[in-house]
């Protein structure tokens, strides 16, 4: 994928800065085998070993990683959302501080050692404990060496969202936002008719794109809205390919950057999604497990009693989000906000949930 | 006018199976994927072609009956933008919701021949038989 008009710094330069930082935060040391793991166009990163003096590897950690924004106009979430009045993702310094405070909660997350603020060279990052494992989901979907994980995994990510559920607000940093029901389908809504506007006005071919299923979806979700939520930390990505997987089940969780304020049941609505079930559809739970197993797990580690409608509901606003996500994607290169070609076969997606959207607010009539 | 053969068709045909064929096995890395889709793109379009006009024709039919009335536009597009804009816009206000059986048949009808342009191979379709 190619960014528009990006200044950002060549691997090299990033290689330099980080190992001078590194050097600086630990006072001394050595840093060996820099790599790029991943390089989107709004988030990069790079794994490392920082060695002490005497030529060990720091503390239980096998080595770090570094998550960086390029520092280009971010446009893999929809803040580059030319007409999006609201955002909630969360900058580095913010992940990293969020990633904190589960971590000394006790949370699955790996431990942050320091954050760069914007404004320095670097840009907008963090380093971070390396955890080994997996994180493709169709690898830990298949493959024979997670087959005993993805029997405990449902279970598991019931007790890893008790727990995350169950961290003290007031301990969470300030730049997090609330981000209630309401609010959250007002900002799916938003940035729906912002795209389908967009289409209308602004391209040379006026064809504005109309969902029907979308539209029957918001209905839907206006009429059985949760009431009485109580407020609490929320992931907001929390799904198969956010998990560090070994053969024994998942080791961390990755990916604060959409943590807010909300309803706990967001959570285990998204991770219920068909999209991350990656083909294995008799799997509802993010491919590899049963509802039973996840609302046990909850419960069982001191979570809410669940209400499987309230999980169905955020299932659904889970499906209209990924069906908005990819009208969204094709719209990236039609405006030109990214240069890549593949974006614009996403766009063909979107009638995919709508389908799906379909059955779902129809089951539950 | 109509074009000499080959036709659009055939010609999107012919790309597609040059790119599979002869293009993909010589690729490495990332190109591969992107070939696929390229290849994958050149496949919805010329489904389009072929399913689109009967699937926009229904389409038209179904908004036509659901919100009885004609479109005053002078083509099938412009008439499918001009009822579905009114559909939206009427599901949203909650004008339909006295229909709502009509209305879900209809969405699901047009999303059936959508995605069977879009992804045939998509296995939340739902079965005909």
């Amino acid at each position: 994928m190619n960014e528009k008009d990006t200044p950002g710094l060549s691997d090299a330069e990033v290689s330099d800065l980080l190992a001078e930082e590194v050097l600086t935060h630990f006072d001394g040391g050595k840093v060996e085998n820099i790599e790029k793991m991943s390089g989107g166009a709004s988030r990069e990163t790079w794994s490392f070993d920082w060695l002490d003096d005497s030529g060990r590897v720091t503390g239980d950690a096998t080595g770090l990683i570094l998550r960086r924004d390029p520092g280009n106009t971010g446009s893999s979430g929809e803040e580059g959302w030319r007409g999006g009045k609201t955002t909630y993702s969360l900058d580095r310094t913010t992940e990293a501080e969020l990633q904190r405070v589960v971590h000394e909660a006790g949370g699955l997350v790996a431990k942050v050692h320091f954050a760069i603020p914007k404004g320095h060279a670097l840009g907008d990052c963090y380093v971070m404990d390396r955890i080994e494992g997996e994180v493709l989901a169709p690898r830990i979907l298949r493959d024979e060496a997670y087959a005993d994980a993805r029997k405990t995994m449902a279970y598991q990510c019931g007790e890893i969202l008790a727990g995350l559920h169950a961290v003290d607000p007031a301990t969470l940093p300030k730049g997090m936002v609330q981000m209630p029901v309401g609010s959250l389908i007002a900002y799916y809504r938003e940035l729906m008719d912002g795209i389908s506007d967009y289409h209308r006005d602004e391209t040379p071919v006026a064809r504005p794109e109309y969902h029907p299923a979308f539209e029957l979806t918001f209905r839907w979700l206006e009429q059985n809205c949760p009431k009485d939520v109580p407020a609490g930390l929320v992931h907001g990505d929390f799904r198969n390919g956010n998990f560090v997987v070994g053969p024994e089940g998942i080791r961390a969780v990755l990916d604060w950057e959409l943590g807010h304020v909300g309803d706990g049941m967001e959570d285990l609505g998204w991770l219920c999604v068909r999209a991350w079930r990656f083909g294995q559809h008799q799997n509802p739970v993010g491919g590899f497990g049963q509802l039973d197993d996840l609302f046990a797990g909850y419960e069982n580690a001191g979570g809410r009693k669940v209400d499987p409608k309230v999980v169905h509901f955020w299932e659904v606003l889970g499906t209209l989000k990924w069906g908005i996500i990819c009208m969204f994607q094709a719209y990236k290169p039609i405006s030109g906000l990214v240069d890549s070609f593949e974006h614009l076969a996403i766009g063909r997606r979107a009638c995919e949930n709508e389908l799906d959207l379909l059955k779902l607010i129809e089951d539950s009539c | 006018m109509p074009q000499d053969r080959a036709t659009a068709e055939e010609l999107l045909a012919g790309v597609e199976k040059f790119l599979r064929n002869d293009v993909l096995p010589q690729l490495q890395g990332a190109s591969v994927y992107k070939c696929r889709v390229a290849a994958n793109m050149l496949s919805i379009v010329q489904r389009e072609l072929a399913q689109g006009p009967a699937a926009d024709k229904a389409e038209l039919e179904g908004l036509q009956t659901l919100l009885a009335r004609e479109s005053d536009k002078d083509d099938v597009q412009a008439s499918l933008d001009d009822l579905n804009a009114e559909f939206c816009a009427k599901i949203r206000s909650g004008e339909l919701d006295d229909q709502r059986e009509a209305v879900i048949a209809h969405t699901l009808r047009t999303l059936i021949d959508k995605v069977g342009i879009a992804n045939p191979r998509y296995a939340g379709l739902p079965q005909q038989g």
